[in-house]
């Protein structure tokens, strides 16, 4: 067997090497106090890497609570790689929000897990949650 | 088996291919095999084989192996952009006759392949 290999001048491009757009995420309306819950999650295949582009963590007051909790949102990779982005709030008045649109640029390597998270320990009342991330999957 | 006794003054690669094989052999047309991300079949076992040339026209890496359970990231890498694999008889016995996979960790690679066969 015979294996010739093509000249390798220098490693393709990360945008050249089957890179495809990869999105996740959750669009959460009107939830009612919770324990911590994952919401979305996204795992890199194995033999590729994803470069993280975009994360949003949206939160919104809609009906207020009586007595208000900590509430908690938060987009991490699973295992403490990196927190993109970690909201905690008692706000409780009707339109209080949290808005976080990011462009990290962050490696993911395979196996690797990006999600979100929420919680929100209020008595009643009712929140908005939403999560997604963007991203370019190519041959690790 | 085809047999030609009467080759011609000159034919002098036949003559070796024929004392070497036994046989006279031909080239089959090439064709091109689309590599999925799961275990996608190359070609076809084919006990007139003799020889086999695999190239990769995609610009990822397409893994190869004999068996169809091959998985993501085993098997002989061959990387895009033009590598390429050749079997022969003569050194690969009959590992040249056997089905082969590839697969790949994203769609868009291309294998062209070509057979030798006996007539």
């Amino acid at each position: 067997m015979r294996i010739t290999q093509a000249p390798s001048t220098a490693r393709a491009a990360y945008y050249d090497r089957n890179m495809t757009y990869v999105s996740a995420g959750s669009d959460q309306q009107g939830i009612a106090p919770h324990a911590f819950a994952d919401t979305w999650s996204y795992t890199v295949p194995a033999a590729r890497k994803t470069t993280v582009t975009a994360v949003v963590n949206i939160w919104r007051r809609l009906t207020a609570a009586a007595p208000v909790g900590k509430v908690t949102a938060q987009v991490i990779s699973a295992g403490g790689t990196a927190m993109f982005d970690y909201f905690v709030t008692t706000l409780n008045a009707i339109d209080n929000r949290h808005d976080a649109i990011i462009t990290p640029n962050h490696v993911l390597i395979a196996g690797q897990i990006i999600k979100g998270n929420n919680s929100d320990a209020s008595t009643g009342g009712t929140c908005d949650f939403e999560g997604w991330f963007n991203g370019n999957e190519y041959d690790a | 088996m085809a047999q030609n006794p009467e080759l011609k003054q000159g034919q002098t690669l036949a003559r070796y291919v024929q004392n070497l094989w036994g046989d006279k052999v031909r080239l089959v047309p090439s064709v091109q095999v689309a590599v999925l991300t799961t275990p996608t079949r190359v070609i076809k076992n084919n006990p007139r084989r003799m020889g086999l040339i695999v190239v990769n026209l995609g610009s990822g890496t397409a893994y190869l192996d004999w068996l169809p359970s091959i998985a993501q990231g085993a098997g002989v890498p061959l990387i895009g952009a033009g590598s390429t694999l050749t079997l022969s008889a003569f050194e690969d016995g009959e590992l040249c006759s056997y089905d082969m996979y590839a697969i790949s960790a994203a769609a868009g690679n291309t294998l062209q392949v070509w057979e030798i066969e006996t007539l």
